[in-house]
Order: C-alpha cells, then sequence, then structure tokens
C-alpha cells in the first residue's frame, strides 16, 4: 500500500461510533456513515487493500454537506475535501485497528482521493439515510413529511404562505384522525375485554395516544423542503413491537392511500370525525392548486416499522373527487361523560364536551325535560344519537346530534380520564 | 445444496433469508468481475465475499446476498459502466474486485440466481460441485493490474 504522510497514534480516539448506513456498497462497504452519542459523525472511506488490510480514511462530516452529497448537489471529492483532518486505519481480517494515523485530507496520495465528478450514485436516497440517522440517535420511529414540486418550492426553500397553510391542514388533520385512531384502539379494547373477562391490558388512556400523535419538530432538510418530526410520546421501544405511534402512522399511511379508492375511503368515513375529513380536503386542495407533491416517510429502527406514502396534484385531485361523491349515511349511538360547556333552553340546544368528544345539537324527549337542572360545573353521562351524512351533491359532511338523556355523575373524578 | 451451505444456514440461524425467494435455475452466459490469471490476488477470483481475506468490512456483520454468493451482471457492457461509476468513487477499487471482465458459461446444473436490478447486477448462488474458474475466459481488462 502506499506510504501515508501523518502521526502515527495508539488508538482511534473517536469513542462509541455507531453505524448508520453504508452509503456505497459493492461486496461488501466503500463508504460508510457513523455517528455517536456525542454528535460525531463520521464517514468511513475504502481507499485501498493488500494481503492482510483493507485501508480505511475516517474523516468528519457536516450532516448538512453530506445531505447535500446524497442530493447530488455536492461531489464526494468535496465532501471529503471539506474535511480538514481525518484518519487513516489499516483493519485486518479481525476487523481490528492497525496502523492508525491523524492526517491532513490534502496529504493524502492522490489515488486515495474520489475523482473531482464523483456524484452519489447508488441506491441508498437521502431521506432514507436521514431517517435512519435520526431514528437510531433518538431510538423510537421518526416521521418525515416532505413537499415537492410546483413553482413555490426548491431546494430546501418553500414559500412560507403555502407552507403555513399546508402544515396548518396537516396538523388539524392528524389531530383528528389521531383522535379517531385512539376511539377505534380504545373500542377494539373494550371488545377484547368483552370478549376476555380475565384481559388484563392497562386500560387504554387518552392521554398516552395524543403523545402517539402529536410531534415535536427536530429539523428540516433540503430535499426539495422536509420536516422531520419526533412523536412526544415517550413509550420505550422493544425490537420487533411496534410502539403507539408506529401502529398510528400504520393507520394514517392506510388512510392516505386508502382514499384514493372510493370503497375504502368510505370505510374510513365512518370511523373519522367529519372535521378531520374536511381538514384533509382543503390540504389536497392546496397540494392540486400548488401543483406539488406531498410524501410522507416514517421509520422507527427498533420495532422495524417502516411505512411512506406520497401524494401528488393527480392524485389529490382524484381524493377530491372521491370526497365529493362520497354518499353515506351513519346512525351510532354514543354515550360519553362530561360537561355541558353552552345550552339555549329556549331554543333546545346544547354544546357538550368530554374528553374524547365534542357534540352540539338539539335536546328531545327526556333530557329536554331534563335540562332545567342542568350545571356547568357537574358532570354528566349523555346518550347522543349521531346522524353523519354525506351526500355526493359536492356538499362537505356533517353531522346531526340529539341529545336523548342525561344523567348526572356523582363520583366524576373516575369517570373522566383528562 | 449450494456450495456455500453452511454460510448459508449460519446466514439463516442470524433470521436473514437466503438464498432469496426469487432464485431461479440458471443456463447462459454471465459477466463478472476477475483479476487476472497470472496476477496473485486471482485466487480469490470467484470467491464469495464471505471467503475473501482480509475482509472489506467495517463491522462482523453479515448481509445475505453479498455474503454467500457471487456479484454477476447480465452483459459486458453493465459491468463495464457499473465499475466505471464505482471507480470514481473508489479509484482503487479493480484492487479489491478485479480488474477484468470475465464471460463465464453456466449450465443449469452450476446455480441459482436472482433478478437481476436496473444496472443488470444480479447474485448468483454456486450448487454444490461447481468450479466456476474454468467456466470463463477474460474478455475486457479494464485497468493494468495493481496487486
Amino acid at each position: 500500500m502506499q506510504p501515508i504522510k501523518g502521526l502515527k497514534i495508539e488508538s482511534f480516539p473517536v469513542k462509541g461510533l455507531y453505524k448508520i448506513d453504508d452509503l456505497i456498497y459493492f461486496d461488501g462497504p466503500l463508504l460508510s456513515f457513523y455517528t455517536n452519542d456525542s454528535g460525531d459523525n463520521y464517514l468511513y472511506y475504502w481507499v485501498d487493500v493488500d494481503d492482510f488490510y483493507n485501508r480505511w480514511v475516517v474523516f468528519p462530516v457536516d450532516l448538512a454537506e453530506l445531505n447535500d452529497y446524497l442530493n447530488e448537489k455536492i461531489t464526494l471529492y468535496s465532501l471529503t475535501n471539506s474535511s480538514l483532518t481525518g484518519y487513516v486505519l489499516d483493519l485486518d481480517d479481525n476487523l481490528e485497528a492497525q496502523n492508525i494515523l491523524l492526517i491532513q485530507i490534502s496529504d493524502l496520495p492522490e489515488d486515495y482521493l474520489p475523482e473531482t465528478n464523483s456524484f452519489y450514485n447508488c441506491e441508498k436516497t437521502s431521506e432514507e439515510v436521514f431517517l435512519n440517522y435520526y431514528s437510531k440517535k433518538y431510538k423510537k420511529g421518526i416521521l418525515q413529511t416532505h413537499f415537492s414540486g410546483g413553482n413555490e418550492i426548491g431546494y430546501g426553500t418553500m414559500n412560507l404562505h403555502l407552507f403555513s397553510k399546508l402544515m396548518n391542514n396537516f396538523t388539524d388533520f392528524n389531530d383528528g384522525l389521531g383522535n379517531s385512531f385512539y376511539k377505534i384502539e380504545k373500542k377494539n379494547q373494550e371488545f377484547r375485554k368483552k370478549e376476555n373477562k380475565e384481559n388484563k391490558e392497562k386500560t387504554i388512556k387518552k392521554v398516552d395516544f395524543q403523545n402517539a400523535y402529536k410531534f415535536e419538530i427536530l429539523t428540516a432538510r433540503a430535499a426539495s423542503f422536509s420536516i422531520l418530526l419526533k412523536p412526544v410520546d415517550e413509550e420505550i421501544g422493544f425490537e420487533d413491537t411496534p410502539t403507539r405511534a408506529d401502529k398510528y402512522i400504520k393507520f394514517l399511511s392506510e388512510f392516505l392511500s386508502g382514499s384514493e379508492t372510493l370503497n375504502i375511503l368510505t370505510n374510513f368515513a365512518h370511523l373519522i370525525d367529519i372535521s378531520t375529513i374536511n381538514h384533509y380536503e382543503n390540504f389536497l386542495k392546496l397540494v392540486d392548486e400548488s401543483h406539488s407533491k406531498f410524501q410522507i416517510g416514517y421509520l422507527n429502527t427498533v420495532s422495524k416499522s417502516a411505512y411512506s406514502n406520497q401524494i401528488d396534484a393527480n392524485q389529490a385531485k382524484k381524493i377530491i373527487n372521491n370526497l365529493q361523491i362520497l354518499d353515506f349515511e351513519n346512525d351510532e349511538t354514543l354515550v360519553i361523560v362530561g360537561k355541558f360547556v353552552a345550552l339555549n333552553i329556549k331554543a333546545g340546544k346544547y354544546s357538550f364536551e368530554s374528553a374524547d368528544d365534542k357534540s352540539t345539537g338539539v335536546l328531545r324527549g327526556e333530557a329536554l325535560k331534563k335540562c332545567f337542572e342542568i350545571a356547568f360545573n357537574k358532570t354528566y353521562q349523555v346518550e347522543i344519537q349521531r346522524k353523519t351524512t354525506k351526500k355526493a351533491t359536492g356538499k362537505k359532511m356533517k353531522n346531526i346530534d340529539v341529545l336523548k338523556s342525561i344523567v348526572e355523575i356523582k363520583d366524576a373524578q373516575q369517570e373522566i380520564e383528562l | 445444496m449450494y456450495k456455500y451451505q453452511t454460510e448459508i444456514e449460519a446466514l439463516n440461524e442470524c433470521n436473514i433469508k437466503c438464498p432469496p425467494e426469487e432464485l431461479y435455475s440458471f443456463g447462459g452466459t454471465l459477466y463478472r468481475f476477475v483479476h487476472p490469471v497470472d496476477c496473485k490476488e486471482s485466487v480469490k477470483n470467484n470467491l464469495p465475499v464471505c471467503k475473501i481475506s482480509p475482509k472489506r468490512q467495517l463491522e462482523d456483520e453479515k448481509k445475505c446476498v453479498a455474503h454467500a454468493s457471487l456479484s454477476c451482471f447480465d452483459s459486458d457492457k453493465q459491468a463495464q459502466k457499473f465499475i466505471l461509476e464505482k471507480s470514481l468513487d473508489n479509484k482503487k477499487i479493480y484492487k479489491s474486485v478485479g480488474c477484468c471482465i470475465g464471460e463465464f458459461y453456466i449450465s443449469e446444473k452450476d446455480g441459482a440466481r436472482t433478478d437481476s436490478n436496473e444496472d443488470g447486477h444480479f447474485s448468483f448462488f454456486e450448487y454444490e460441485g461447481t468450479d466456476l474458474n474454468s467456466k470463463y475466459k477474460i474478455t475486457r481488462e479494464l485497468t493494468k493490474c495493481n496487486p
């Protein structure tokens, strides 16, 4: 192997590095991305081999530059040269490092540097690499929302007006969908418990589920314009076991892809709040009008859950059309515990809120008679007949709620999970 | 039985599905990188990654397709294009994988292959008793041999 100018050191000084991904691979890694919990990010770059060793140049990498490299904005040559110093390691067949040198990148032989036109040309996408990076770093699932196309989105830039409108609707849609997900999970659990009296599952609480579909912004990433989000939920992940957040993203992903098919959308419409569907429609209209493309990617490296979806302007049009021709009626009886927040006795109208639901409608029968006794500081169990209708005339969906019965709950603290 | 059955079983024990499901017997011509016959590196010709020393790895990790099979291409052109692109990133790649392209004549009794990807690359799993060293000729020298 070629002689290298550098300072021989006893051991490799950067501790705790773990592999994120092989970025270039052919019959073994050629360029691999490593990080550690202290936030050091390094590339291992293969440069040579002899009878006993494979030689690697290890150098620090800036995440924004790595992102640019993976998006073919800069070359491996410039990525390598943007680092002033690095290390040379000769790894033997037992993968033990020998001949460790601290080097200046500019002192490397020319044969050890990439060509000046070495643009990234392998199968890994920057999205895969960065989802992998953040999921391994935080040991939980990471969601990426990605916007591309149209005149208002560039590489790492996006019109603020469009971004805020899209994200506003996405957030409202996500909140509503998350609430529906919680209700479905709760119903399923109640069914399981009914079927099996010895079922000792911990009762599902809204507060836990809320955190599974509430997200914090982790970082923005250029590619075209991406936001990486981390679930607020601190549920401990176990290998191959989906977390609440994983299950929610699966539900979200199934809804996004299912909404392209009218039958599936109709089935979902029975499970999802009307306002959620309406936010979804508003969101899709923005995608369509801006000629953009919306993508989500999700990865949890602990549970090995991965989901991805995309909706471009054409798909958005198709789903909007589905939403407009959606024609269904659904009757259900809700029994909920909460408090009245408004009452118009003269008009026979009410507003009622529980931890999970809100209802505004009319009082009938027993409830109408009892409404004179209602106090806003008391807790009640009410029975509501809810009729959800959506006509194929293009009008939005609406609920008609009729409050049938009211029972005061004396020991309210046990009944309400806020 | 495959030639590297023990290695394949070791992968299966690590929950790595090997060989992949889509494998099928193959008879015809394939192309792969080899070292010239008169080069000392030629002893590494036609060996899967798990049999090559020193290992070009960073961790003791096993990846099915590369580990117990041979990297091949559907055509000479695809192999050439692939290695030229790789050499932009790693100039010494020829030293690791071979500086020539060998054309192999394979019968269905020699092994099974995966589907090729868009680069024309696929993996070939030799059956027990197959010796590819007697089944090829070098058709192209990509660069001067420099072991």
